[in-house]
């Protein structure tokens, strides 16, 4: 019998205030609640996040939104060709104080609790490098004296996928810091009715706050105790490891998700069980958030490429052939329909 | 709700294990069954007693059964795979699986479960099976020449040793024939019959059974062939010196060939031809007609009784008619010729004329051609039916004329039995040559031709 540290009033509470910051995340951003729940579980989880996308679909909004109703410090950094690291993580500046001169140290616009990263491929390398560790180690080391992150942090990087000349496409072994990488795709036309209705150009949205920073915190930490059975792990651990089978989907795969892949996963699993109420994650949950944690994680063969197959593709292959009960269904059993 | 998921996962544990066995299982079960069927085969070929396979075949069944049952059960669900397949398949949110860790309650029962959704592939599922049944079925029934041993019991003789030994027995109640050699005969059957009953309907054996009928046949018709031969040198009681000599040397042939007449027999006879200048007296004369007479009615009555006997099977037609007429010659037409050829020596007739019996008048297919599958076609009456042709004296054109028309103008006042009647008429019969194979019977315009031919 495995304890549940997760209590019934607490999952209760945590699923009102998260569904409440949800319900403000989607009046903000009309008919996206997809994302907006990949989101809310990517903050949960304490991973980063890469949106795919091109410009004026709400990326920005949606950060805006997200600090608002979680009253989260937030910043922006438009990253260009010219971008120096330290404009990122802070530079130290010569000061004089009582006739002595001394470096202080002054925070990029990286020490905040939510960063928006725009269009982080248009930097060069170097600053991209600066960012992506300062995501991973949570903290920035600058003339030998470390300075920490502000808790929670929380980077959501954007990149549009339509101009490439001038920019410097992320190498994979940094996009595995990215928790989620999301595509943010334009609604209909009824969407666009909403959002004319509703918005004004210039002028702010009002967003309740509905969320405290500490109660994020605290809903973080309760989503690392939410239960994973040993099945569900088990098939976290073999759809990953499909990822490097030379059979099925996965010979389209040229390299396959790390071992960080599959505790993202996880991670986002217990989120995501979080976030619906839950008290345990379930198959759904992985099957659900598979695409998003994997498919910036694989680099594909190019004869996947060849045949317009993209990383969502391929996982969603995969997951078609990996049964969440780790036995073959008897070949005198069908699923009748 | 905890016992209803329990239960639940019980059922689809049960299915899915037995699905698995059965997916193990079948395909060596084909296997098995198709080397059991060759197996199966085999044994029938080799006529072997069946006693034990049955029983042994069904304990490697289970045998099987069991080893594959052991093999395939790593891949068995267990309770919590079960719940875990449910919850898959019902969206249940791992709910089920979490409650059977101790996490969070079981979730409310739910109407259509995935139970109801998994079907069995029936046709994965019957073709193996359907196949192993008829490989069984195919190697019990499939008919192989020498599996009697399957399908007759082991301990039945075949007729044909129960016949000549009736035979046997019958001529040697006439005290017509030396004791001895009758003796011989049946201790050569009795040698048939020691031998193991597998063996009886080997091809060996039955070619000997066959071998000693003929001789029995052989033999028999030409005891009974010196015996009317001897009845002729009675009819004149002056013999010339020729015939005297032909006398002397038919006595000493009695005391030859493979079924002699009985030493008391031959005494008699050769003090009752004692020639007085080549005269027979008249009281001679009076005693060797009755001794003849009487000896060769015995004989012929012994023969002729299997010969009626053997009517059943219909190949001599008309047999049984003319009882024991001393006339010995083939009617026209009996054989396929179509010739009347004597087949005894006739007073006056030269050695070997007529000795054609064997030509036509046996026409019907040999052994196994019309006898009932596994048994053997009877040989004795064949053998009797020749004698009693001769004996009946089918010759008679008159009378064998009368009683063919009668029979095709009342054919179902016919004294021959349906199986003779019809038999007659088949490629196996012998009268009417070849033609008579396809009629039925005869139109009155064609019996009249063939009665005027005929007389």
């Amino acid at each position: 019998m495995s304890e549940n540290k997760v209590s019934e009033e607490q999952l209760i509470e945590a699923g009102e205030k998260l569904g409440e910051l949800r319900r403000v995340l989607q009046n903000v951003l009309f008919s996206q609640e997809a994302l907006i729940d990949s989101v809310i579980t990517g903050l949960l989880s304490g991973g980063h996040i890469l949106l795919e996308s091109t410009p004026g679909l709400g990326k920005t909004e949606l950060v805006k939104a997200l600090s608002k109703a979680i009253d989260l410090d937030p910043s922006r950094v438009q990253f260009t060709p010219d971008l120096l690291p330290g404009d990122v993580t802070g530079n130290p500046v010569l000061e004089e104080e009582n006739g002595k001169r001394k470096f202080v140290f002054q925070a990029g616009p990286i020490f905040a609790n939510l960063v928006l990263a725009d269009e982080i491929n248009r930097a060069s390398p170097k600053t991209q490098s600066a960012l992506l560790e300062a995501m991973q180690e949570q903290r920035v080391t600058v003339m030998g004296e470390t300075h920490n992150l502000p808790n929670p942090f929380f980077v959501v990087a954007t990149q549009n996928p339509i101009e490439l000349e001038g920019t410097y496409p992320l190498p994979e072994a940094q996009l595995d810091r990215f928790l989620f990488k999301l595509h943010l795709k334009p609604g209909g036309s009824e969407v666009l009715e909403k959002i004319i209705s509703n918005r004004t150009l210039g002028v702010d949205i009002s967003v309740e706050k509905v969320l405290t920073r500490e109660e994020l915190v605290k809903y973080m930490d309760m989503a690392k105790q939410v239960y994973l059975p040993p099945s569900v792990a088990n098939f976290i651990a073999r759809l990953v490891d499909a990822t490097h089978a030379n059979e099925g989907a996965g010979e389209r795969i040229r390299f396959g998700a790390s071992p960080r892949a599959a505790i993202a996963l996880a991670a986002a699993g217990r989120s995501r069980a979080l976030l619906a109420g839950r008290s345990n994650t379930s198959f759904e949950d992985i099957e659900a958030l598979a695409a998003d944690v994997i498919n910036h994680r694989i680099v594909l063969d190019y004869r996947a490429k060849l045949d317009g197959m993209t990383g969502r593709s391929v996982v969603a292959e995969i997951l078609n052939s990996v049964r969440p009960l780790n036995k073959p269904t008897p070949a005198l059993l069908q699923d009748g329909v | 709700m905890e016992e209803f998921w329990l239960k639940q996962a019980g059922l689809v544990r049960k299915r899915y294990n037995l699905a698995c066995w059965l997916g193990y299982f079948l395909p060596c079960f084909l296997v098995f069954s198709l080397l059991v069927s060759i197996v199966l085969l085999w044994l029938r070929l080799a006529g072997r007693d069946l006693t034990l396979f049955f029983p042994v075949t069904c304990c490697l069944a289970v045998l099987l059964g069991i080893v594959v049952f052991k093999f395939s059960k790593k891949s068995f669900l267990s309770l919590s795979d079960a719940l875990i397949e449910i919850e898959s398949k019902n969206r249940l949110d791992s709910k089920l699986s979490s409650a059977y860790a101790g996490v969070g309650e079981y979730p409310e029962a739910i109407d259509s479960l995935m139970g109801d959704r998994v079907t069995w592939r029936k046709t994965a599922l019957l073709t193996p099976a359907a196949f192993s049944c008829l490989a069984y079925i195919l190697a019990y029934n499939y008919p192989v020449q020498t599996a009697y041993s399957l399908v007759t019991p082991a301990s039945q003789l075949p007729e044909a040793v129960k016949e000549a030994e009736a035979l046997i027995e019958e001529i040697k109640e006439t005290e017509v024939a030396d004791e001895e050699d009758l003796n011989n005969m049946l201790e050569q059957l009795e040698q048939l019959k020691q031998m193991e009953p597998q063996e009886w309907y080997e091809q060996n054996s039955l070619e000997a059974l066959d071998n000693l009928s003929d001789k029995l046949e052989q033999s028999s018709k030409e005891l009974f062939s010196k015996l009317q031969g001897l009845e002729s040198y009675v009819e004149d009681s002056q013999l010339s010196q020729s015939e005297a000599e032909s006398l002397e040397k038919s006595l000493e042939s009695l005391a030859e060939g493979e079924m002699k007449m009985s030493p008391e027999l031959r005494q008699e006879l050769s003090e009752s031809f004692k020639l007085d200048e080549n005269k027979l007296s008249a009281e001679q004369q009076k005693k060797l007609r009755k001794m003849l007479k009487e000896k060769k009615d015995k004989l012929g009555q012994a023969l002729g009784e299997k010969s009626s006997s053997s009517g059943k099977n219909g190949e001599q037609a008309g047999d049984s008619q003319e009882g024991e007429s001393s006339q010995t010659c083939d009617s026209p037409g009996q054989s396929g010729s179509g010739e009347g050829q004597c087949s005894a020596p006739q007073p006056g007739d030269s050695e070997g004329e007529g000795n054609s019996e064997e030509q036509g008048d046996t026409p019907g297919p040999g052994r196994g051609g019309e006898s009932a599958p596994l048994k053997l076609e009877e040989k004795s009456p064949k053998i009797t039916s020749k004698i009693s042709e001769k004996l009946n004296s089918l010759s008679d054109l008159p009378e064998l004329d009368e009683f063919q028309t009668e029979n095709l103008a009342n054919p179902d006042e016919s004294s021959v039995s349906p199986e003779g009647k019809e038999s007659s008429f088949s490629p196996s019969a012998s009268s009417f040559g070849g033609r008579a194979a396809n009629l039925s019977e005869f139109t009155p315009g064609e019996a009249k031709i063939l009665r005027k031919y005929f007389k």
